[in-house]
C-alpha cells in the first residue's frame, strides 16, 4: 500500500511543531519538505508543511493511504482504547493519553476566511478533482503551548515519542 | 433590547479575528468593528537573533506568505552589510524578483479561486458547506483543477529560486545563495503542459476575462458592495511602473491627488504613523500628512492599480487600461474590484516570470556582495495583500535590537472595518432578523482584502467560526458555529 505521512505545523510556535517535529524523528533527518521514513514493509513517503493547501490535493492522489499529522489542543489526554484491531481498523480509533489515531473520510469543512485546508477537505477536493482519493487517517496529538518559541513542552515531547511508536506499528502492520 | 452580534472566527491561528455589531433596541446598527489579533510577540522573538537568520525566521509568521517575509527582511538586512538595494548582483536581484513573483503568482491564485470564486458563483446566500473550493470542484471542475495547478506553479517557481517551498534560504544577506540551473529554467519555461509558463499566463488571462464577464453581468454587486473612497498607499516603480519588490513609496487621495511620491521607503517612519485602540490588538497605521482621521489608506492589488502610472508587460497592461478606463482614470475605490485588480496582477506576475526565466543573468554566478557594515535596516516590498515594512536595528555582537513589522493586514485594518461597516449599515441595520446571508456579506466585505489570518499557529480543535449575541447588558443571548 503506497503511503504518505504529512506532518503539519509551525515549529516556531512550541507544540504546533509536532507534525513536522514527528516526520524529523521517523525520517531521521531535519525536517525536509520530502522524506522516506523506512518501515520494515518499506519506504514511506513524508513532508511537513505550515498548513495544508488545495495543491496537496494533487499530492495525495499519488498514494493509496495518507497519514496527516497535526498538534491538537483537544486530542484526549486520558487513554480510551488500545487494541490490536484498533491498529488501522478503518473505522475505530485508537485513543492513548495524548494521541489519537482516527480514520478520516473526505468532508468539505472550510474555515471562515482562511487560506488553509482541513485533511478532511484535502481529501474531498482530491476526490472531486480526480475521481479518487487515499485512505485518509488522522494523527492528532495533544500539544499545550503555541507561544513564538522553539522547542516542544516537556508534555508534547512525550506525546511525540508515543506518537511515533503508535505511527510506526501502524505503518508497520499495513 | 439592544443586542451585540458577535461573527468570531477562530480560524486554529493566532492571527485570528472577530466582528462585534452592536444594534440598538430597534435593530439599527449602533456600531461595528473587526478584531484581529496582532502578532507582536514576534518582534520580540527575533530580538538577540543574529541577523543573518531574520530572512529565514521571518517565514514562520506566515503559511500563506514566506517568501514575502523572507525577502522584505533580507532586504533589511542589505543594508545591515552595507548593499543598497540598487547594490546588489543582476543574479542577486532577478532571482528574487523570481521568486517573489511566484509567490504573487500562487497566493493571487489561492485567494480568487479558493476563497474569492465561491462567493461569486454561489452567491452570498448560500450555504457555507457549499460556498466553497470543494462546492466549486463539484459544479465546476476545470476552474478547481486550474486553481491548483496555478497554486502548483507558483510554489515550484518558489522551490527553483528558493531551494523550499517552506522555509526556503534563497535570500542571504548581500545577495542570493543559488542561481537558476538550466534544467530548472526549463522546467518552468516549457514543461509538459500545463504546468509551463505560457499555458500559466494563458489560464491568468483567461482569469481576468472570468471575471470581467462576471462583473458585466453582476455590476449593481460588484460596484457597489463595500465601495467607499480612500487613499491609497504603495511601493511603486521610478518611472512609476507597478512594481512588487522594489520602489519608492507613493499615496494618492479618493480622487488620485498625490499626497506622496517618491519616497524613499527607510525613511518611512516620517511619514506614516500607527495609532493603537483600545479596543483592537491591531494598530492603525495612518499619513501623518492627513493625520489618524484622515489618513488611513488602503493597500493591495486594488491601491496598487491605483497608485501606479502603468504596468510593464503588455498583457497585463491592455487589461490595467481597462481597469482604469472604468473609473475614468480616477482611482477605484470599490472593495469587491480588489478581485479584478487582484487577477489582473496574477497576469503581470505570470508574464514577469516568464521574462525573468528567459534572462541569462539567472544562470550567471555573481551571487553575493558585502559593503560597510550598518546598525539598522528597512525593507519594504509589495506582497500579496499589501506593502509589507520590515525594520531592524542590529548591536555590535551582530544581535538584533530592535524589530518593527507592520504588515500588509495591519495596513488595511481600518478599510476592512470600514467595509464591515458598509455591510452593517447597508445591509444589517433596520431588518429584525439576522440572517445567514447577512453574515456571509460580512464574510466577503472581510475577504476581499484577503487578510492574512493564518499567520501562526493552527492546532486542530478550535471551531473556525461562532456567533454570538449578547443583550445591552453583555448577557450572552445566542451562539452559533459553523
Amino acid at each position: 500500500m503506497k503511503t504518505l505521512v504529512i506532518g503539519v505545523g509551525n515549529a516556531g510556535r512550541q507544540d504546533d511543531g509536532l507534525g513536522p517535529a514527528l516526520v524529523e524523528r521517523l525520517a531521521r533527518v531535519k525536517p525536509p519538505e520530502r522524506a522516506i521514513i523506512q518501515t520494515p514493509g518499506g519506504a514511506v513517503d513524508a513532508f511537513w508543511t505550515y498548513q495544508l493547501s488545495i495543491e496537496d490535493a494533487a499530492a495525495v492522489r499519488e498514494y493509496d493511504r495518507v497519514v496527516f499529522v497535526d498538534a491538537s489542543e483537544d486530542a484526549p489526554a486520558e487513554a480510551r482504547e488500545e487494541s490490536e484491531q484498533a491498529f488501522g481498523s478503518p473505522t475505530r480509533p485508537l485513543e492513548l493519553g495524548g494521541i489519537r489515531l482516527a480514520p478520516l473520510a473526505p468532508a468539505a469543512t472550510i474555515a471562515f476566511t482562511t487560506h488553509e485546508m482541513s485533511p478532511a477537505s484535502v481529501l474531498a477536493l482530491g476526490e472531486e478533482l480526480y475521481g479518487r482519493t487515499a485512505e485518509g487517517y488522522l494523527l492528532t496529538i495533544r500539544g499545550l503551548q503555541w507561544e513564538f518559541a522553539e522547542g516542544l513542552s516537556a508534555e508534547a515531547e512525550r506525546n511525540l515519542t508515543e506518537a511515533c511508536r503508535i505511527l510506526a506499528e501502524f505503518l508497520k502492520r499495513a | 433590547m439592544a443586542k451585540k452580534i458577535v461573527i468570531e472566527p477562530v480560524t486554529r491561528v493566532e492571527g485570528h479575528g472577530k466582528v462585534t455589531i452592536r444594534l440598538d433596541d430597534k435593530n439599527n446598527v449602533a456600531q461595528s468593528r473587526l478584531h484581529i489579533v496582532e502578532f507582536r510577540g514576534f518582534e520580540r522573538f527575533v530580538q538577540g537573533r543574529p541577523y543573518w537568520e531574520a530572512p529565514v525566521l521571518v517565514q514562520r509568521l506566515c503559511g500563506i506568505c514566506p517568501v514575502s517575509h523572507h525577502l522584505a527582511a533580507a532586504k533589511a538586512m542589505d543594508s545591515i552589510v552595507g548593499i543598497d538595494a540598487d547594490g546588489l548582483s543582476p543574479t542577486a536581484e532577478k532571482m528574487r524578483r523570481l521568486m517573489h513573483y511566484g509567490q504573487m503568482f500562487q497566493s493571487h491564485a489561492l485567494h480568487f479561486f479558493h476563497l474569492a470564486s465561491p462567493d461569486l458563483l454561489f452567491g452570498a446566500d448560500a450555504d457555507p458547506a457549499i460556498r466553497n473550493i470543494i462546492g466549486l470542484a463539484l459544479t465546476n471542475r476545470d476552474l478547481a483543477t486550474r486553481a491548483v495547478l496555478l497554486r502548483k506553479y507558483g510554489q515550484e517557481v518558489i522551490l527553483a529560486t528558493a531551494g523550499k517551498k517552506i522555509h526556503g534560504t534563497g535570500a542571504i544577506p548581500g545577495g542570493i545563495n543559488k542561481n537558476l540551473s538550466i534544467e530548472e529554467r526549463d522546467a518552468l519555461l516549457k514543461g509538459p503542459a500545463p504546468l509551463n509558463a505560457d499555458t500559466m499566463i494563458q489560464w491568468a488571462e483567461e482569469a481576468v476575462e472570468f471575471l470581467k464577464d462576471y462583473h458585466s453581468k453582476n455590476r449593481g454587486l460588484m460596484d457597489s458592495f463595500a465601495a467607499f473612497p480612500s487613499n491609497h498607499l504603495s511601493l511603486v516603480r521610478k518611472d512609476g511602473a507597478l512594481d512588487f519588490y522594489h520602489g519608492a513609496l507613493r499615496a494618492v487621495d479618493a480622487n488620485g491627488k498625490r499626497i506622496l511620491d517618491d519616497v524613499d521607503y527607510r525613511d518611512y517612519l516620517k511619514y506614516i504613523g500607527e495609532e493603537v485602540r483600545t479596543w483592537s490588538y491591531m494598530k492603525f497605521p495612518y499619513l501623518k500628512a492627513l493625520g489618524k482621521a484622515e489618513g488611513w489608506y488602503r493597500v493591495g492589488p486594488l491601491a496598487r492599480l491605483n497608485v501606479c502610472d502603468f504596468i510593464p508587460t503588455p498583457r497585463a497592461q491592455k487589461q490595467f487600461e481597462a481597469f482604469r478606463a472604468y473609473t475614468h482614470g480616477k482611482p477605484n475605490n470599490m472593495s469587491l474590484h480588489m478581485h479584478w485588480a487582484r487577477l489582473i496582477e496574477l497576469l503581470h506576475s505570470g508574464e514577469v516570470i516568464k521574462e525573468l526565466l528567459l534572462d541569462p543573468d539567472l544562470q550567471k554566478t555573481e551571487l553575493v556582495r558585502k559593503g560597510t557594515k550598518r546598525g539598522e535596516g528597512v525593507g519594504l516590498l509589495e506582497a500579496p495583500r499589501g506593502t509589507l515594512f520590515h525594520h531592524y536595528q542590529v548591536d555590535k555582537n551582530d544581535q538584533i535590537s530592535m524589530a518593527n513589522l507592520i504588515v500588509s493586514t495591519t495596513n488595511n485594518n481600518e478599510p476592512m472595518n470600514r467595509a464591515v461597516n458598509w455591510v452593517a449599515m447597508n445591509i444589517i441595520s433596520g431588518k429584525k432578523e439576522i440572517t445567514e446571508g447577512m453574515l456571509n456579506r460580512v464574510e466577503i466585505a472581510i475577504r476581499a482584502y484577503d487578510p492574512c489570518l493564518s499567520c501562526a499557529t493552527h492546532a486542530l480543535g478550535r471551531m473556525p467560526l461562532s456567533i454570538e449575541l449578547y443583550d445591552a447588558a453583555g448577557k450572552l443571548l445566542d451562539r452559533k458555529t459553523r
